[in-house]
C-alpha cells in the first residue's frame, strides 16, 4: 500500500517546531488521523469544513484578539482518543466558529471560539499570523490551527512561522496563489490608500465561496473596454444589475464609520448577496474596479473537454478564446476543484 | 525639581505692568478693536471688554491649535469627536496649547484662572471689578495676542520631526511628557499615507510604551490599547504589528477594548469635561450629563475611569460654583457605578487626573468633595488602599492633589535634556 507518509513526517516536523507541549505519540497519533480525515469530513451527510486550534495556554493568544468570543465546553481528562470526544462539535466550524484544544499536563480544554469579522476587519489568523512573537515571549505557549482549504487541501499554521499546505491530490496546485491573484485582478483600476486592505477583504471573500458555494465561475472583466453594443449583449445573456454592488465605495463607507454597526451589517449582507448570486447558475461577472456586475451569465462552450461537465467547459472556453475585457478567471467545481487564471490575450505569433 | 521642556519653550514673557502695557504688545487685533477696548476700559465697562477680547483671545489660540494636523489634536485630546475641534471649549483649547508649547505654564495657569473668574462674575451676576478685568486683559495680551502662531515654526513640530528620525528616547522624562511623547507617536503611526508612515515611529514606540507603561495613566493606557482594536477593525497590519508588539512587550493586553463603540462613552465624558470648563458650564452641564446617560448605564471598562472624572468634575463643580441643575442626573449615575469601578478610579485614575486634582485645591471643590465621600460610606474606610486621603480633613486633601499635580511635571533626576 502506498501512504502519504512524506505528510505524515510534515506534521510531525511542524508539532515538533511549533513546540506543542505534553503531547505523547497516541495524541500525535490523534492528530494524523483527523488531519487525514479533515477534507473529506461529514455529519449525517452534511460536509464539514473543520478549523481546529490546537496548542498550550491559548488564553494568551486570545487576548490578542479583541472581540473574540471564546467558550470552554469541556475538560477531558483522559486525553487518550480525545479527538473521538471533540469530533461530534465540529459542526459548529460551518457557521464560523473555531474549535480550540488547549493541552494541559493533565487534562485536555476544548471549546469554541469566533469573532464576529465583517472581512474588513483583521480576523484571528491576521492577529496571530501577521507579526513576530519573541521567543521569550512565548515559552511554554503555542499556537497552531488545521483548517479545510478545499475538497483535497488543508492547511496548518503556526506561530513560529509554519505555513504548509497539504494536498491528497496526485495533480500539482496553486491554490494557496489563487486567492490573492484574484484580489489583485479584482482591484487592478484601484489605486487607494485602502487597496491593501480591499485586497484582503477579497481574499476572505472568496474564502467563503470556497467553503460556502458548490461550485461557480467568477469572470473578472475591465469594464472601460465595453462598448454600448457589448453591454446591450451582455444584459441579453444575463441578468445584469441595476446597479453595481461597488464593494470600493462600501469598503470605503464602512472603513470610515467603524463605529457605527449599521455600517458594519451592511457589509455583511452585500456579502451574503454576493454568496447567493455567485452560487446562481451561470457566470458571475465582476469588474476589475471591484464591482460586481452580473449573473446567470450563459456562454456557448467552444471547447470541447474530454473531461468535467459544462462549467468546465464554459471556463476553458473563456480562457482559450477571450474577449478583448476578460482579464481574469475564477473556477470551482462542485467537489471543490478550483483555480484562478489571468487571461492572456497574447496571440501566438503564426511562424512565417 | 522643575521639569524643563521636551521641546523649545516658547519665548519668555515680558509680563507686562499695565493693560497699556499690554496692549502694545498687539499684532492680532485691529485697531479697530483696540479703540472699542480703550472706550470700554475709560468707561469702566470692564466686563464688556473683558468679554469682547476673552472669545476673540480663546477662537485666536484655537485657530493657532487647527493650524496642527486634526488628527494630532485628536490623539493629543486622546479623543475621536472631530466634531468638538471646531468648538474646542477654553480649557481644552489652553490645555492644548500648553502642550504643543504655544504658551508657558505660567501662561496656562494665568489663562484658566482667568476662565474662572469670568464664570464667577457671570454666575453671581455680579459687576466685574477693575483688578480682575486689568488681569485677564494682560493675561491674554502678554499670551495671546501677542504673537502669530504657525504650526510649522512651533518647537512641538520640531519635536515630532525629531520622532520621525530619533532612534531612541531618553529616560527620566516626567509624566507629563511621557503622556505627550506617546499620544504623539499614535498620531504618527496612525497617518493614512503610505508614504508618511515611518518605520522609525513603529520601533520607537516599541521602546518607548514598555519603557513608560508602568507610570502611563490608566487613560492612556487604554488609549494605546484602543488604538489597536481600531487598528484591528480596519485590518491596518501596520498598525497591528506595531501595536501588538507594543502590548505583548508592556504585558498591556488587559487595557485592550473589545470594540471601537466604546468610544463614544470617552467621546461623551470629555464633552463634558470640555464643557464643564466653558465660563457658562453652569447652564450647559446638564445637557452634557443628560447625553452620557443615554448611552446607557452599563459603562465599558475602558471608559469608566473618563467617565467619573466627568461625574465627578459636575458634582464638584469650580472653585466658586457648581451647576444645580446638573445635580440629580449626576447623582442618579454615580448611583449605578459600583463600589470597585470607584476604587479602580481612585486607585489607578485620579493620582494622574489633572482635572480633578485641580478642582481639589479649592476649598470650595473639597467640601463638595467630602460630602460625595461621605455619601458614598464605603470609600471613607479606603484610604488604606488608596494613596488620597479620602475621607480625612480638606487640608490633606489639598495638600495631597497638590504634590500628585507636582509629581505630574516633575522630571526625574537622570533627565539629561532631548532638543
Amino acid at each position: 500500500m502506498i501512504y502519504y507518509q512524506s505528510a505524515a513526517d510534515e506534521i510531525r516536523k511542524i508539532i515538533e517546531n511549533e513546540k506543542i507541549q505534553n503531547l505523547d505519540s497516541d495524541i500525535i497519533d490523534e492528530i494524523l488521523e483527523f488531519a487525514s480525515s479533515i477534507c473529506s469530513y461529514e455529519e449525517e451527510e452534511i460536509k464539514i469544513y473543520p478549523k481546529i486550534i490546537i496548542g498550550n495556554n491559548l488564553d494568551f493568544f486570545f487576548q490578542q484578539i479583541p472581540g473574540l468570543f471564546h467558550k470552554t465546553i469541556s475538560i477531558i481528562s483522559e486525553m487518550n482518543n480525545f479527538l473521538s470526544k471533540i469530533k461530534n462539535s465540529i459542526s459548529i466550524c460551518n457557521k464560523d466558529w473555531y474549535v480550540y484544544i488547549d493541552i494541559g499536563k493533565k487534562d485536555i480544554e476544548y471549546g469554541f471560539c469566533k469573532l464576529n469579522d465583517d472581512l474588513t476587519s483583521a480576523s484571528i489568523e491576521d492577529l496571530i499570523y501577521k507579526s513576530s512573537y519573541d521567543e521569550n515571549d512565548i515559552l511554554e505557549k503555542s499556537f497552531i490551527i488545521i483548517k479545510y482549504i478545499s475538497r483535497n487541501i488543508f492547511q496548518i499554521r503556526g506561530i513560529r512561522k509554519s505555513d504548509q499546505y497539504f494536498s491528497f491530490s496526485l495533480k500539482p496546485s496553486t491554490i494557496n496563489l489563487d486567492l490573492p491573484n484574484l484580489a489583485k485582478c479584482l482591484l487592478t483600476r484601484v489605486e487607494d490608500n485602502n487597496k491593501e486592505a480591499k485586497e484582503q477583504f477579497f481574499i476572505k471573500l472568496f474564502e467563503n465561496v470556497r467553503m460556502k458555494v458548490h461550485g461557480c465561475i467568477c469572470l473578472v472583466i475591465d469594464s472601460e473596454k465595453l462598448k454600448a453594443a457589448d453591454i446591450t449583449r451582455f444584459r441579453k445573456s444575463s441578468n445584469w444589475l441595476t446597479e453595481p454592488i461597488d464593494f470600493g465605495k462600501i469598503f470605503d463607507t464602512v472603513y470610515q464609520n467603524k463605529s457605527n454597526e449599521i455600517g458594519i451589517i451592511s457589509i455583511q449582507n452585500y456579502v451574503e448577496i454576493t454568496l447567493e448570486l455567485i452560487s446562481q447558475d451561470g457566470i458571475t461577472i465582476f469588474d476589475n474596479s471591484g464591482r460586481l456586475l452580473a449573473f446567470n451569465y450563459f456562454v456557448k462552450g467552444k471547447i470541447e473537454s474530454r473531461f468535467g461537465g459544462a462549467r468546465r467547459r464554459a471556463a476553458e472556453s473563456i480562457i482559450e478564446n477571450p474577449n478583448e475585457w476578460d482579464m481574469g478567471l475564477y473556477f470551482q467545481s462542485q467537489d471543490g476543484y478550483s483555480y484562478f487564471k489571468e487571461i492572456s490575450h497574447e496571440k501566438e505569433e503564426t511562424p512565417i | 525639581m522643575i521639569c524643563h521642556y521636551l521641546w523649545k519653550a516658547p519665548e519668555t514673557i515680558n509680563y507686562p505692568e499695565s493693560v497699556t502695557d499690554a496692549i502694545q504688545t498687539n499684532v492680532i487685533l485691529s485697531e479697530t478693536d483696540i479703540r472699542q477696548l480703550h472706550k470700554a476700559f475709560a468707561a469702566e465697562l470692564f466686563e464688556m471688554a473683558v468679554e469682547y477680547v476673552w472669545s476673540r483671545a480663546i477662537n485666536q489660540l484655537r485657530m493657532s491649535l487647527l493650524s496642527f494636523p486634526n488628527e494630532l489634536i485628536l490623539s493629543l485630546l486622546g479623543i475621536t469627536d472631530a466634531g468638538m475641534l471646531m468648538t474646542l471649549p477654553e480649557n481644552f483649547t489652553i490645555d492644548l496649547a500648553y502642550e504643543t508649547g504655544i504658551i508657558p505654564q505660567e501662561g496656562k495657569s494665568d489663562l484658566i484662572n482667568s476662565n474662572e473668574l469670568i464664570s464667577s462674575y457671570d454666575y453671581n451676576n455680579s459687576m466685574m471689578d477693575k483688578s480682575a478685568a486689568d488681569f485677564i486683559l494682560k493675561t491674554v495680551f502678554a499670551y495671546i495676542f501677542s504673537k502669530r502662531i504657525d504650526f510649522r515654526k512651533t518647537g512641538f513640530y520640531d519635536y515630532l520631526l525629531s520622532l520621525k528620525q530619533r532612534t531612541a528616547i531618553p529616560q527620566g522624562f516626567s509624566y507629563y511628557h511621557q503622556k505627550i511623547t506617546v499620544r504623539s507617536l499614535l498620531y504618527l503611526l496612525s497617518e493614512k499615507n503610505p508614504e508618511e508612515r515611518n518605520r522609525n515611529i513603529g520601533a520607537l514606540l516599541d521602546e518607548v510604551v514598555p519603557m513608560f507603561w508602568s507610570e502611563l495613566s490608566a487613560e492612556d493606557r487604554w488609549l494605546v490599547g484602543r488604538n489597536y482594536t481600531e487598528a484591528v477593525v480596519n485590518n491596518d497590519t501596520f498598525r497591528i504589528a506595531v501595536l501588538k508588539n507594543t502590548l505583548l512587550k508592556s504585558k498591556g493586553f488587559d487595557y485592550v477594548p473589545d470594540t471601537i463603540s466604546t468610544v463614544s462613552y470617552v467621546n461623551a465624558a470629555k464633552r463634558i469635561i470640555a464643557n464643564h470648563n466653558t465660563h457658562y458650564f453652569y447652564n450647559t452641564d446638564a445637557e452634557a450629563i443628560n447625553y452620557l446617560s443615554s448611552l446607557g448605564s452599563a459603562i465599558p471598562k475602558d471608559a469608566i475611569g473618563i467617565c467619573i472624572s466627568a461625574l465627578l468634575s459636575v458634582k464638584l463643580g469650580n472653585q466658586y460654583v457648581h451647576s444645580e441643575e446638573a445635580q440629580p442626573k449626576v447623582d442618579q449615575m454615580i448611583a449605578k457605578i459600583k463600589e470597585e469601578d470607584f476604587m479602580l478610579y481612585f486607585q489607578e485614575y485620579l493620582p494622574k487626573d489633572e482635572e480633578i486634582l485641580h478642582h481639589l485645591q479649592y476649598d470650595y471643590c473639597i467640601s463638595r468633595f467630602l460630602e460625595f465621600v461621605k455619601a458614598k460610606g464605603c470609600l471613607e474606610d479606603a484610604t488604606k488602599q488608596i494613596r488620597f486621603p479620602m475621607g480625612k480633613d480638606a487640608e490633606s486633601i489639598k495638600k495631597t492633589a497638590e504634590r500628585f499635580t507636582a509629581e505630574l511635571y516633575q522630571k526625574k533626576e537622570d533627565f539629561h535634556g532631548f532638543l
